[in-house]
Parts: C-alpha cells; sequence; structure tokens
C-alpha cells in the first residue's frame, strides 16, 4: 500500500461545549489537489488549524492526522515548530493583515529558511530572492526590501505562498487564499498554486467557501456542514451525482441569479454623470505645497434610469469607488457633472434632501456598523437627513418596517451588532439604507465578503426589494458574474475610465474589450454538464 | 526617510513659535505688576515705574514679545526680579538636577516595563500576569512622595546606602551626584513603570491577536520568537508615545520629589517664581519646558518612522 501523504483519522475538536470539527476523516494523495469545500463555521479552518498545531487556546483535538506516515498528534511542540513551515506549509485568507508591517518582504521570505536550515541572512536572501521570482515577483520590480503595505493584495498573497513553499514542504495548506482578492488576482493565484503542486511532489489541501473554485482544480472534494464531513468524493463524479442535498445546495448557490423584473426604461434617468474627473491626491503634502495628484476617474458619463439596475465591473484600484463616493456627494469633482433627479450633486454643503435621495451598502458588514448602538438606532440613522422625520412611535414603526422587508424581525431593532453574523450584517445593512426610501441605493462590494449560500440569499432579497420598493441600483462589483446575476446593463471600468458598457447577457457571452475578456474568462466556473442534473 | 524627518522640523519649528505666543499672552494676563510687588504697598509711583523700566517691562506687548524671543535665541533669557541673576543661569544650574533625574528615571521606568509588560503578556491569565497586574496596579495606586519616604527609610536611615537628600553638585564628581539621584530616580521611575509595564502588556496582546502572528506561527516560529521576531517591535509602536508623554512629565513634574529629597531642581524654581510674582523666571522655564516637550515628541515621531515604515513612506 502506498503511502498518503496526509491521512486525518477521526479527527474531533472541542472548544468549551463547541464542537467544531466532529470525526472528520480524510486521505490527501503526494500530488494531489484536495479541496475541502462549506460555509464559513463548518469547521473547515479548524481542520486545517488542528493539523498544524495551532488551534486556538483552550481547544482539544483528538483523533489523528499523519504527515508521510508520522502521527502529528504525537510531537510535542518543538518538533511540530521543525514540522511547520518546512513539511507543512500555510496560507491564509486575509493577505493584507497575515504580513508582518514592520519587516521587509525579503527578511519574511528569509526568515523560513533562516529558522529551519540555520542559513546566513546572505544565503537566505539570495533563496528568497529566487522563491519570489518563482511566484511572479521578480526582483527587478518588487525588491527584497519593500514592505507590505507597497504591495497589492494579490502581489501580497504571491509572498504568502513564497515563504510558504520556500522549503518545499510537502503539503501546502491554503485557507480561503483567494477569497479577497479580485477575480483576475484569483485566477493568477489559483494558477500558481496549481503550477507549484505539478512542479513537484507537493500535495494541496485547499479550503473555500466556493465550490466553483474547486471546480477546474481539485481531484477531490470534502463538503463540510456543521463540523461534519456531509459528503467527499472525486470532483466530477462529486458534482455530477452528489448525495447530499447540501452539497447540491452550495453548488445552487455558487452560480445563482434570481430572478430579474422586468426592464422598465424610464423617459428621463434617474441618475445622470456627465463627463465627470476625479482626483486626489496621493504623496504626502511637502510644508505648504500640495502632493501628486492622481486622478482615479477620467471622463466618465453614465445615465441610470428610474428603476433600472446597473452593474459597475472592475479590479480594485480602477476608481469604481472614488466615482460611488464622487456619485454620494462625499468627494468633489474636478470637472464634469453629476444630476440625481431635478438636482445637482455637488458634495460639500449640498442640501440632505438631495443626500436623502442616495444610500449606500458597503462591502465589510462588520466595520460599516458602531458596535455600541442598538440596531434601532444604526438603522434609524439615515433620518436625520429629512427634515419631517417621523418620531417616537411612527419611527420605530418605520425601522420595524424596514427591518422586516429585508427579512429580520422588529425585535432585532433592541439587540447590537455582534449578535449577528455576516449575512443578517449585510440584511440590516440594506435596512438603513431602506429606511428613508432613497430612490437609488449604491451596492459597493455588497456581497463580497458574504459566503456563496448567503450572498445568493442576499442577491434574491436585493431583487425582490428593487420590485416592492421601486428601486434603482448601481451595483459595484469586482466579480463579473455577481454582477450579471442581480443587473440589466453593466459597465466595465479601468483606470478610470468605461471601456465597455451594455446589456449583461451581450457583454458576458460577447466581451468586446480585451480587458473584459480576461474578466470573462478569468472567473471560476463549474461546467455546466456537471450540474446538468439539477434541471431535471 | 528625509522628507518624513524635515516635515516633522517644520511641525516642531511652527509648534514652537505658536507655544511661544501662547505663552507670551497668558503671562500678559496675569494680574499683579512685579514691579510693585516687589517694591511693597507702600512704594512711590515713580520708584515702581523705574523699576519697570529697569526690568525690561516697558514697551508694547509686540515689542517686548520680540525682545523677549529674540534674547532667548542669544541664550538671554533675562533677569530675575527676585534672584536679581540671569536667568539663564539660573535654569542651567536646575536643569543640570532635573535633567538626569529625568532621565534616569525614564530609562529605569522602560528598561522595567517594557520586559514586565512582554512577559505578563505572554503569560496571560496565568499567576505571573496576576501578579504583574496587581503589583502594577498597587504601583500606579500609591502616591509617590509616600513611596520616596519609605526609600528613605529603608535605604537611607536604616541601610544607610544612600543619603536622604540634598545633591553635592557635579563638580563634587559624577558618581556622587549620581548616588543622589539615584533614590528620587527609583521613586519617580515606579508608578511610570507600573503605567508602562500595563500599556506594554496591552499592546503586545493586541499584536498577538494579529494575523501575521499566527503566520509567523505557521511557518514554524515558536512561541518565544514569535513574540521576540514578530511581536515586540510592533507593540513597540504604541508603547514609544507613553514614553514619550512620560519623558515631558518627568522633567517638570518631579517638583514633589524634589521637595522630599531637597533636590535644587526645575520643578521648585517654577514653583517659587509663581508665588513670587518672578514671571520672567516662570515665562522663560515654561518655555523651556515647552521646547523639551516638542523636542520630545518630535523624536518619538522619528523613532515612531524607524519602528513603522508605514509612516516613512514618500
Amino acid at each position: 500500500m502506498t503511502m498518503r501523504r496526509l491521512e486525518i483519522d477521526r479527527l474531533n475538536v472541542q472548544i468549551g461545549d463547541v464542537h467544531p470539527v466532529r470525526d472528520v476523516s480524510l486521505a490527501i494523495e503526494p500530488g494531489q489537489i484536495f479541496g475541502i469545500a462549506g460555509e464559513s463555521g463548518s469547521g473547515k479552518s479548524m481542520t486545517a488549524l488542528a493539523v498544524m498545531g495551532l488551534l486556538p487556546g483552550g481547544a482539544a483535538r483528538t483523533g489523528a492526522a499523519r504527515l508521510d506516515g508520522q502521527d502529528l498528534f504525537a510531537l510535542d511542540e518543538a518538533a511540530m515548530c521543525g514540522v511547520r513551515g518546512q513539511r507543512i506549509g500555510m496560507i491564509f485568507q486575509e493577505p493584507m493583515t497575515a504580513l508582518n508591517p514592520v519587516r521587509t518582504i525579503g527578511s519574511q521570505v528569509a526568515e523560513t529558511l533562516i529558522i529551519h536550515q540555520g542559513m546566513s541572512r546572505a544565503d537566505a536572501a539570495e533563496i528568497a530572492a529566487t522563491k519570489l521570482d518563482r511566484v511572479g515577483l521578480a526582483a527587478g520590480r518588487v525588491g527584497l526590501d519593500r514592505y507590505p503595505h507597497e504591495l497589492s493584495g494579490g502581489q501580497r498573497q504571491r509572498v504568502m505562498i513564497a515563504q510558504a513553499i520556500a522549503l518545499q514542504p510537502a503539503l501546502l495548506i491554503a485557507d480561503e487564499p483567494t477569497t479577497a482578492l479580485d477575480v483576475t488576482t484569483q485566477a493568477g493565484i489559483l494558477d500558481l498554486m496549481s503550477g507549484l503542486v505539478e512542479e513537484g511532489d507537493m500535495s494541496l489541501m485547499l479550503i473555500t467557501h466556493d465550490l466553483a473554485v474547486l471546480a477546474g482544480l481539485s481531484s477531490a472534494i470534502a463538503v463540510m456542514k456543521g463540523g461534519w464531513i456531509v459528503e467527499s468524493g472525486a470532483t466530477e463524479t462529486l458534482f455530477r451525482s452528489h448525495r447530499h442535498a447540501y452539497t447540491g445546495r452550495l453548488l445552487a448557490a455558487s452560480g445563482h441569479a434570481p430572478a430579474r423584473p422586468a426592464v422598465r426604461p424610464a423617459a428621463t434617468p434617474l441618475l445622470d454623470v456627465e463627463n465627470l474627473h476625479v482626483g486626489y491626491q496621493t504623496g504626502r503634502p511637502v510644508l505648504f505645497g500640495k502632493g501628486a495628484m492622481t486622478e482615479a476617474v477620467r471622463g466618465v458619463s453614465l445615465a441610470i434610469g428610474a428603476g433600472e439596475s446597473v452593474g459597475l465591473v472592475g479590479e480594485s484600484g480602477c476608481g469604481k469607488s472614488t466615482l460611488a463616493r464622487t456619485i454620494l456627494g462625499l468627494q468633489a469633482a474636478r470637472s464634469g457633472s453629476i444630476r440625481l433627479g431635478d438636482d445637482a450633486v455637488t458634495g460639500g454643503a449640498m442640501p440632505a434632501r438631495v443626500r436623502a435621495g442616495m444610500q449606500i451598502v458597503f462591502q465589510d458588514p462588520y466595520g460599516s456598523f458602531n458596535p455600541r448602538h442598538r440596531v434601532a438606532r444604526l438603522v434609524a440613522e439615515p433620518f436625520h437627513l429629512i427634515e419631517d422625520a417621523p418620531v417616537g412611535a411612527a419611527r420605530d414603526k418605520a425601522v420595524a418596517e424596514a427591518l422586516e422587508a429585508v427579512g429580520m424581525a422588529a425585535s432585532d431593532a433592541g439587540k447590537y451588532i455582534h449578535e449577528f453574523s455576516g449575512g443578517q450584517r449585510q440584511r440590516i445593512a440594506i435596512a438603513r439604507a431602506l429606511v428613508i426610501r432613497p430612490k437609488l441605493i449604491i451596492l459597493d462590494e455588497a456581497v463580497s465578503a458574504l459566503d456563496v449560500s448567503i450572498r445568493a440569499q442576499i442577491l434574491d432579497l436585493l431583487a425582490a426589494l428593487r420590485d416592492s420598493h421601486g428601486l434603482t441600483y448601481l451595483f459595484i462589483s469586482h466579480d463579473l458574474g455577481v454582477v450579471g446575476a442581480i443587473t440589466d446593463r453593466v459597465m466595465v471600468m479601468k483606470d478610470g475610465v468605461i471601456v465597455e458598457q451594455g446589456p449583461v447577457a451581450d457583454v458576458l457571452e460577447r466581451p468586446d474589450h480585451p480587458y473584459t475578456r480576461e474578466l470573462v474568462a478569468a472567473r471560476p466556473q463549474i461546467p455546466p454538464e456537471w450540474t446538468a442534473r439539477d434541471d431535471r | 526617510m528625509l522628507s518624513y524627518i524635515l516635515s516633522r522640523l517644520v511641525a516642531l519649528a511652527l509648534s514652537l513659535v505658536v507655544a511661544s505666543l501662547v505663552i507670551f499672552v497668558m503671562i500678559e494676563m496675569v494680574p499683579g505688576d512685579p514691579a510693585s510687588f516687589m517694591l511693597g504697598l507702600n512704594a512711590a509711583p515713580d520708584t515702581v515705574a523705574a523699576l519697570r523700566a529697569e526690568l525690561g517691562l516697558g514697551g508694547s506687548p509686540p515689542e517686548r514679545y520680540l525682545r523677549w524671543i529674540g534674547g532667548m535665541l542669544q541664550g538671554d533669557f533675562g533677569t530675575s526680579y527676585t534672584y536679581r541673576t540671569p536667568v539663564a543661569e539660573l535654569v542651567t544650574a536646575r536643569l543640570a538636577v532635573s535633567l538626569p533625574l529625568a532621565v534616569m528615571a525614564l530609562l529605569l521606568s522602560t528598561l522595567i516595563a517594557i520586559p514586565v509588560g512582554l512577559y505578563a503578556a505572554s503569560r496571560r491569565g496565568g499567576p505571573g500576569d496576576w501578579s504583574v497586574m496587581g503589583l502594577t496596579q498597587l504601583g500606579i495606586a500609591v502616591p509617590n512622595f509616600w513611596f520616596a519616604m519609605i526609600l528613605v527609610v529603608i535605604f537611607a536611615i536604616q541601610l544607610r546606602w544612600f543619603s536622604a537628600g540634598g545633591f553635592p553638585g557635579w563638580d563634587q564628581g559624577v558618581w556622587p551626584s549620581l548616588k543622589a539621584l539615584t533614590l528620587p530616580a527609583v521613586a519617580l521611575a515606579l508608578p511610570q513603570a507600573s503605567i508602562l509595564a500595563r500599556v506594554m502588556r496591552s499592546s503586545v496582546l493586541e499584536v498577538l491577536g494579529q494575523d501575521y502572528i499566527r503566520t509567523a506561527r505557521a511557518k514554524g516560529l515558536s512561541r518565544r520568537r514569535t513574540l521576540t521576531d514578530h511581536a515586540l517591535r510592533n507593540a513597540l509602536i504604541p508603547v514609544l508615545t507613553i514614553i514619550g508623554l512620560q519623558f515631558s512629565f518627568l522633567i517638570a513634574g518631579a517638583i514633589i520629589i524634589e521637595n522630599v529629597f531637597f533636590l535644587p531642581g526645575l520643578g521648585r524654581l517654577v514653583f517659587q517664581g509663581i508665588t513670587q510674582r518672578d514671571l520672567i523666571v516662570v515665562e522663560s522655564v515654561v518655555m523651556l519646558l515647552v521646547f523639551a516637550v516638542i523636542l520630545v515628541n518630535f523624536l518619538v515621531d522619528i523613532a515612531y518612522g524607524f519602528a513603522d515604515p508605514r509612516l516613512r513612506r514618500r
């Protein structure tokens, strides 16, 4: 019998009364890409941390994890330090925070070599350079002496990979490595990882909430829910003939598109943006002078009709969020005009009445609420924008209605935001946007931080609200697929310019601009024939 | 980095100008004329006027402000009304006590606090952490003059290792002077060290919760090396701020301890200056202290720049 690369045998993890991992057994072969799929809280990250011996304090584990036949749970901490980084490398979801901000990327990659091999700094730096080169960060472009904050999210994730593979580990564990990244960047990172697996006999344990990511990559998948593995098997077989209902739901959620209301073309546009230019200062101002200016939005014109849902797609840094802030009047334009209905959006001291016509829902459901206020107060916040805002019982009623409209209970108004999950918080954020009945809602990456299944629910909710409340959406995202699912028309933005726009189906199926083609190709997809069964 | 230092230097100069204006205006507004105060209630008006002229109190406020600033830039701080000696000499003599005392106290406090805070954080929730938290709580609660008296009782009266007070002067040799400053420095350092150790502890704990600490552990670093190689430098960044504030406090805030140990320091000089309406002394010392505080903040800013590359950019 050949030796398994990693064999997890009846792993249980317990933290107090909670069992995040229950009876998990799986086997990964040498050179195999093995996917673990599941929503947040399904126990997939805990499984990985248990193998690494890095569970949070107070957690107990039972069972066994054998790496090339050696039981890792039998090793003491000192021996495990020798395994981590040398025989098992690991990378995490948050590339923005996973690197030490005060050390250069070169020294962080070299550190792996220094601590395990006792290499000199100079030797380690030399090898670190070749490793960074391997992950696509050539020394000519991104020097060893750069700091993490000088790099983009994708580049940081490449640094993470470089330090994880520096010693050619037998196993690489990647925990949601691309969830925080743009689709095009994600495609690059996934490509890099599969390339690294093909080069040697390294195995890859790829943890993700998105089955579509695994479809083109892994040879076997385990689906987790509530700490259990509910189903596992070869990737294609699992997709074609999944037995467990949960796997089906996860699959359906991955490419979910809510039913779209018929487009009602409006005679005059609700939002009319003309030849907009927006810049901001980048450099540190020297004495009384001004720093360098960067032009984030360069001559954008667009019109959105009342009741329309329009998507704006582009990768981070393309200017789409700046455009959204300028439309909201939160940032001054350098030139051009913005009109909402009959009113000009001028930024600065524009009338509250104009502001009340637009609301926004942000990406981060954790950071966009004051944790010390109750939901009632959070949702009622936009009322300060309108003169005859309801007070007392009428206000409570309006808040309750808004909460119920987004599928929450009226009684949730008395709770604090930490009592809710990410999906629930995003519903509350939508309720806050709805409460003063704005004409336009801007959704800035509003579902990007959510698991696929939660994302599907929020997309359904948005579609239903658009119908019932007569809303107009500007839906901003880096993910062309998600935008396609919820909008009638899509605009593609790159480097501050809208490079292509048109009806969703046209843009998705016949992309014209090379950048749009790249975006369409980068989106991970489950081959349609694999999921054909669902339509039967 | 150079442009960062330059921008900090500009901020330093601007702060000094604003501070000097504020001090000048405030001193102008203080009721009570030094000349009539010195001559007593029954002095003849022309005697008072003559003294005012002699003290340099004549002229319009802007004139006096410029004269004051111009003098200070040349090292001329004016003449003390009560001591009748140049303020510069007075201040230099007092600084020779206060500055070394503040530096000693700060060194002591930092050298105690950083390892102790690091230790407590690494033993979070354990007996070591509890003891540190308890002791530092006590260190903050106990007034430093009381602690100073305890020190005197033990080390000066019982053990006779140190003298109970007084300052021999640096011309009597470095060692006796340092010895005279030791007990006061310890008394000053203890509460500061207690505060700093707690700041250090919470700062380290916050850093230990960061993602990059998990990354370091996943690379195979031991707990200890993670602490020293990754957590320490990041945790020191907020601690630097507190160290800067403490140094500013120690230069001028040692007045009670100076009294307990009969040290001729800056704190006592200001106190006497205020009670005797010796405004020229107060003005100069306050300006000097402001300068010291701004300078320390500048140094802290520069240290930030070294500790945190994110501040250096562009």
